[in-house]
């Protein structure tokens, strides 16, 4: 039997300890009526050879597409990953480890998360952060619970433009905590309505308001400094929710005023792996770190009589406050933390910026390649963007048969808009990472002229 | 000092390649002026060698099923089948673009759908949802379904019950969903009883009781005698069963959630079904439920459709867990693991993991207190408290544990047994190893007797004393540069 190692003998022997016969006397303590007549209606089990022989057979259904003709993204974005990061996250001592409650024996998994916030902070340019959240997703959740609690106020405001799976994600929760989400409307250039906002904010009951950098059509919304002073002149937090390659080139959220960052992690080195498991960076001030939630590993400095890394600020969580907890979460993404502070590490100050600018570059030239084509637009022409940007068949129903033929010539094209924002009909998103070069993107744009015209 | 990553930079030392890089500015011309970066951001400079070196260094400093015997009670840490690493992370899956259409992805799709059924017969569900990312966030999803559930039905029903074993993750998802949490104590069986259950609910009005949230076996690892009756009473005034999946080890193939009258359950793939823990995660949270909650589900779930799979939303779906389809490789991992064990397989586990799990309790009873004594399931629960008369606490045992190369087992939980040991050596484990552990155990109990203060003694261990309620007090949560 796989991975059983009792053998035959030894569960007679054991059996005779506890004075049983057979294997199923143990079970004597369930209730007749609840236990299970026969057998479960499973496959029989399969040796290994014809397990992989099965999951290949399984796989050969998906299409697999080369990195660089992959321009999806809306939140999931094909980065390369060097190799040196697999191999140290197989690390089994690491993988095969639980949460580092003992310290001990964890000292390797509590650094490297320690590591992991301290990056963290770097790139959200905030004071504390949590081990990691599930994704991007709900780590923005986790920080609109925080506002909420930190401010004892009801309502958050939400932008237009914000991932429209993220929304989705804070409305869910919400269920629960009957918090009031506001959407703020963009007007048809795509700027954030700050009549709106202003009425919102003058309402006095807004925890927070939510900034997404670059927004889910990839450009930075229209002065950002001016909304986020808004907010707090009404005294609202201002969470973002970013890309962290953007902070390659842009100021860190910190440094545009943000008291909350969230961040979707899978770029910093995590295959897009069907949507997970990803990361969810969340991190705050430090006069939050109270509220924040999840697991944070805290280094006993040199002063103590011994100099480690522990597991701090427990009496946040589930398993010491239960029901009055700051969240419910236990298991969270440790690995994926790893693999980020991995890959960190690997790219360095050198690789960071200029796989952002290398993004930029591409997502330009490709824009400005698109814009000379007959039969479609720039979506936002005048938004400022990084890396991703939504361009509009003129004729909507060419968008469909369009990425028939691409998909057939092995490239993956983004994100369709019309469902998510009605007002773009027709419309979809493309994302540029640093493994496109000018001769692919001459291509892309050469086969996706002629879908257009064929 | 602990020498961190950032402490080993040295500039120039790790020069990235990106192609065709050559000619562009370092300064970005794309970025809004009043948001532009000046300078690269600080990160550290360090050669690839030596940032593996680094990690390694980090991993021969951590202890996982790999490096020994890990009992740590709740947790079900087995040993996690390399096949699953290998095949989850094959491109076929790990490059898969969740935002390619489906026709394109009908691996997944399918590979999806066959696990919504084997984790819905395992359980005896009818459908079931592969979207939380761990036990803890279904059970939000679950708590959020009977949220709307009742919602649907124009009731209140405030009221969550939770018995006083219960995990910390219980009562805190059932606060974040708006339930009210009412403890209920257990019996002098360490279990539910029907009677104090109907008289909780009548002290808070049986029309407001949303529900219970229970484990079974429970976290004393004694499988609940009066399930059934419990079951009955709550389904006629009108509330929910919920039921916590992170014992399921001990159930595989002989009962099942189901038929035990539960409506809802969530897994914890990363404990039953072998998907690693990762050092705290990622896991897999998977929930299912009875007829009565399918509508409610979060979208998108796989379905059969003409010629292939297809996603659907149930239609009064609560929306949306998480991005996605939830942790995907983790659902390779648990699919590849269910296919290799297949349904003998399975009740293998449950008979081991339990008759592993028994035969340590028996070996350690005349030296330790069992407060619940009985049969157990998958796991038992022992207290130090002879021992702590004697100056050793349960955290002492466990530090000799670990100064002797075993992990140590769940301590101070479940809150109703003082000085609480929570042991879970799952079936993966040989008797030998049992063995070598209950020689431990019984070793010390007598060193304790001899000499408490001897005892406490860790030669082995190098990093120990570490002083968490300074850490608490003053936190030191990153590194910075020191100029930002
Ligand atoms: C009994 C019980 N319930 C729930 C959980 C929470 O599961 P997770 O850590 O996957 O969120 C655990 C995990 O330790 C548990 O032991």
């Amino acid at each position: 039997m796989p991975y059983i190692p009792n053998t035959d003998a030894d569960r007679s022997e054991m059996l005779k300890l506890l004075g049983l016969k057979r294997i199923d006397d143990i079970f004597d303590v369930i209730p007749g009526h609840v236990r299970l007549d026969g057998d479960l209606k499973l496959p029989e089990g399969l040796p290994e050879s014809e397990l992989i022989e099965y999951f290949d057979f399984l796989g050969a259904a998906n299409q697999i597409f080369p990195a660089h003709r992959i321009l999806a993204g809306g939140g999931v974005y094909a980065h390369f990953i060097p190799p040196v990061v697999k191999e140290l996250v197989h690390r089994s001592e690491m993988y095969s480890s639980y949460t580092p409650y003992q310290p001990e024996v964890s000292q390797g998994m509590l650094q490297a998360i320690f590591e992991y916030q301290s990056f963290v902070c770097m790139l959200t340019g905030m004071e504390a952060s949590n081990a990691s959240s599930y994704d991007g997703g709900t780590a923005l959740m986790d920080a609109v619970l925080m506002a909420g609690n930190i401010t004892s106020k009801p309502r958050i405001l939400l932008p237009r433009f914000l991932n429209p799976q993220y929304r989705e994600i804070v409305e869910t929760s919400n269920l629960g905590m009957q918090l009031k989400l506001e959407t703020i409307p963009a007007d048809s250039n795509g700027i954030l309505d700050s009549v709106a906002l202003d009425g919102e904010l003058a309402s006095g009951e807004v925890a927070a308001l939510v900034l997404q950098v670059p927004n889910y059509l990839g450009f930075y919304e229209d002065g950002i400094c001016e909304l986020v002073d808004m907010a707090h002149k009404a005294e609202a937090l201002v969470i973002m929710a970013v890309y962290p390659f953007v902070v390659g080139v842009m100021r860190t959220p910190g440094e545009l005023g943000a008291d909350i960052v969230v961040a979707e992690g899978q770029p910093l080195g995590l295959p897009s792996a069907y949507g997970g498991p990803h990361l969810g960076c969340l991190a705050t001030k430090m006069e939050h770190i109270r509220q924040l939630p999840g697991r944070i590993v805290g280094r006993t400095g040199a002063a103590f009589d011994r100099e480690g890394f522990v597991m701090t600020l427990q009496a946040r969580e589930q398993h010491i406050r239960r029901e009055r907890a700051s969240s419910n979460i236990c298991t969270n993404q440790a690995l994926a933390a790893l693999q980020a502070t991995v890959y960190l590490s690997i790219v360095g100050k050198d690789g960071f910026h200029k796989i952002a600018r290398k993004c930029e570059e591409n997502a330009h030239y490709a824009a400005k390649q698109l814009e000379a084509v007959e039969g479609l637009h720039l979506a936002y022409p005048e938004r400022a963007f990084f890396n991703e940007f939504a361009v509009v068949f003129d004729d909507p129903e060419k968008l469909n048969p369009v990425r028939r033929m691409l998909l057939a010539r092995d490239w993956l094209p983004g994100v369709p808009l019309e469902e998510s924002f009605p007002e773009l009909a027709g419309g979809m998103l493309l994302a540029f990472t640093e493994l496109q070069n000018r001769d692919t993107i001459d291509e892309f744009v050469g086969d996706l002229k002629e879908a257009l015209n064929g | 000092m602990a020498r961190l990553i950032f402490d080993k930079s040295r500039p120039g030392s790790r020069r990235y390649d990106v192609a065709d890089f050559t000619g562009l500015e370092p300064e970005s011309p794309f970025v809004p002026d009043d948001i532009r970066r000046a300078e690269p951001l600080p990160l550290p400079e360090v050669a690839e060698v030596d940032v593996v070196r680094h990690y390694v260094k980090l991993s021969q400093e951590n202890f996982g099923v790999d490096v020994g015997f890990y009992p740590l009670g709740s947790c079900t840490m087995k040993y996690n089948p390399k096949a699953n690493e290998e095949i989850a992370s094959l491109p076929a899956w790990a490059q898969l673009h969740p935002e390619q259409p489906v026709e394109t992805a009908q691996g997944a799709l399918a590979l999806m759908h066959e696990l919504q059924e084997s984790l819905a017969e395992i359980s005896g569900m009818h459908a079931v949802s592969l979207q939380p990312a761990a036990g803890a966030h279904g059970e939000l999803t679950g708590m959020l379904m009977f949220r709307a559930c009742f919602n649907d039905a124009g009731e209140e029903r405030k009221v969550m019950i939770v018995p006083d074993s219960s995990h910390g993750t219980n009562p805190a998802s059932a606060a974040i969903a708006g339930f009210k949490v009412a403890h209920l104590k257990s019996d002098e069986r360490g279990m539910v009883s029907a009677k104090a259950l109907k008289a909780l609910c009548e002290k808070h009005g049986e029309e407001n009781i949303g529900g219970i949230m229970m484990t079974n076996p429970n976290t004393l690892g004694v499988f609940e005698q009066e399930v059934k009756e419990v079951a009955e009473y709550l389904h006629e005034i009108g509330a929910l069963l919920y039921y916590d999946g992170a014992n399921l080890n001990a159930s595989l193939g002989y009962v099942r959630p189901g038929d035990m009258g539960f409506d809802l359950v969530h897994f914890n793939l990363h404990k039953t079904f072998s998907t690693p823990h990762g050092g705290g995660g990622p896991g897999s949270g998977p929930v299912g439920v009875r007829e009565k909650l399918m509508p409610y589900l979060p979208h998108p779930l796989v379905t059969r459709a003409e010629g292939g799979f297809a996603f659907y939303r149930p239609e009064k779906s609560i929306g949306r867990m998480k991005l996605y389809f939830g942790n995907f490789l983790v659902l390779v991992k648990a699919m590849v693991y269910l296919r290799a064990l297949g349904v003998e397989g399975l009740k293998r586990v449950a008979e081991n993991a339990v008759l592993n799990a028994n035969y340590i309790q028996e070996r350690l009873k005349d030296a330790y207190d069992i407060p619940f004594y009985q049969r157990c399931m998958h796991e038992f629960v022992l207290s130090a408290t002879r021992q702590k008369k004697l100056g050793v606490r349960a955290l002492d045992i466990a530090k000799k544990l670990l100064n002797d190369g075993f992990h140590a087992p769940t301590i101070y939980f479940p809150l109703i047994v003082s000085e609480a040991m929570m042991i879970e050596p799952t079936e993966t484990e040989s008797r030998q190893t049992l063995d070598a552990f209950c020689d431990a155990m019984l070793r010390y109990a007598r060193e304790i007797e001899e000499d408490a203060e001897k005892f406490k003694e860790l030669p082995n261990l190098r990093i120990q004393h570490l002083d968490e309620v300074a850490a608490a007090r003053n936190p030191v949560v990153r590194w910075a540069p020191e100029k930002l």
